[in-house]
């Protein structure tokens, strides 16, 4: 079994990437060969740890590698993150106000689309 | 009062193999009354030290991680099994800050040539059986 699977769609023009399994330290470096391409060519993303089970610093850096890239390029990454503890790792590190963190899939898009941030 | 032995577990420095102590700790936590939340937290403090050990070089062929119960607060101890100092890594230092807001305490000490993490977690009072 994949200790975590990568699904990406595409909802109108943002790229959706929805997690599910585990995003730590061994396999951050999957997610950021999936995620890092689409923010560098400029993308808009919605990442969805909707159905994540556990989210370790090394994956947090991707988020902020890739939402740094992404706006860099003009593009922007939005995460949507309804997991208590997950938001509150993020909220620890103090990159809550860097990062778009928003509750659910469909709010994170209408972050990326509708200016909501 | 000495701290009262519950495991000892010793991994290759791989990172995959970091879940089974996600695993074991959880376990314990849950037999010793945490709340979901507080296991949670607990689970990703262990996380981010074994990762600390990992990234700094410190854990080159194996990591250890000894736990036990000292007076109703539940010690970690995370070693490698090189002598410090480590390499340089940001994101290292930031993962032990994140430990640092989870549980109740997080040093590094001396540990035989080599350096620790250590992280303490104050755990529920143990219940009182009824007075007889």
């Amino acid at each position: 079994m994949k200790r975590l699977t990568i699904e990406t769609r595409t909802d109108g023009e943002v790229s959706v990437l929805s997690l599910r399994g585990e995003l730590d330290v061994a396999t951050a470096p999957q997610f950021k060969d999936a995620l890092l391409p689409l923010a560098e060519a400029g993308g808009l993303i919605a990442v969805s740890l909707e159905t994540l089970e556990f989210l370790d610093s090394r994956g947090i850096g991707v988020l902020v590698a890739a939402t740094r890239a992404a706006r860099e390029a003009g593009g922007d990454v939005a995460i949507a993150i309804p997991s208590r503890a997950q938001r509150h790792s993020i909220e620890v590190l103090k990159l809550d106000t860097f990062l778009t963190l928003r509750d659910d899939e469909a709010q994170a898009v209408a972050a990326l689309t509708g200016g909501t941030r | 009062m000495s701290a009262t032995f519950l495991a000892e577990v010793s991994l290759a420095a791989d990172p995959r193999l970091i879940r089974g102590v996600r695993l074991l700790i959880s376990s314990l936590a849950a037999d010793r009354g945490l709340s979901m939340d507080e296991i949670e937290d607990l689970k990703l403090a262990v996380q981010e030290a074994c990762v600390n050990r990992l990234a700094l070089g410190l854990a080159q062929d194996r990591l250890r991680i000894e736990i036990s119960d000292d007076q109703n607060t539940l010690v970690i101890a995370v070693s490698g099994d090189r002598p410090g100092p480590g390499n340089e890594d940001e994101e290292a230092a930031l993962g032990l800050s994140l430990a640092e807001a989870l549980v109740d305490g997080v040093w590094t000490e001396d540990a035989g040539g080599t350096e620790r993490v250590v992280l303490r977690k104050s755990l529920p009072p143990p219940p009182v059986g009824p007075a007889s």
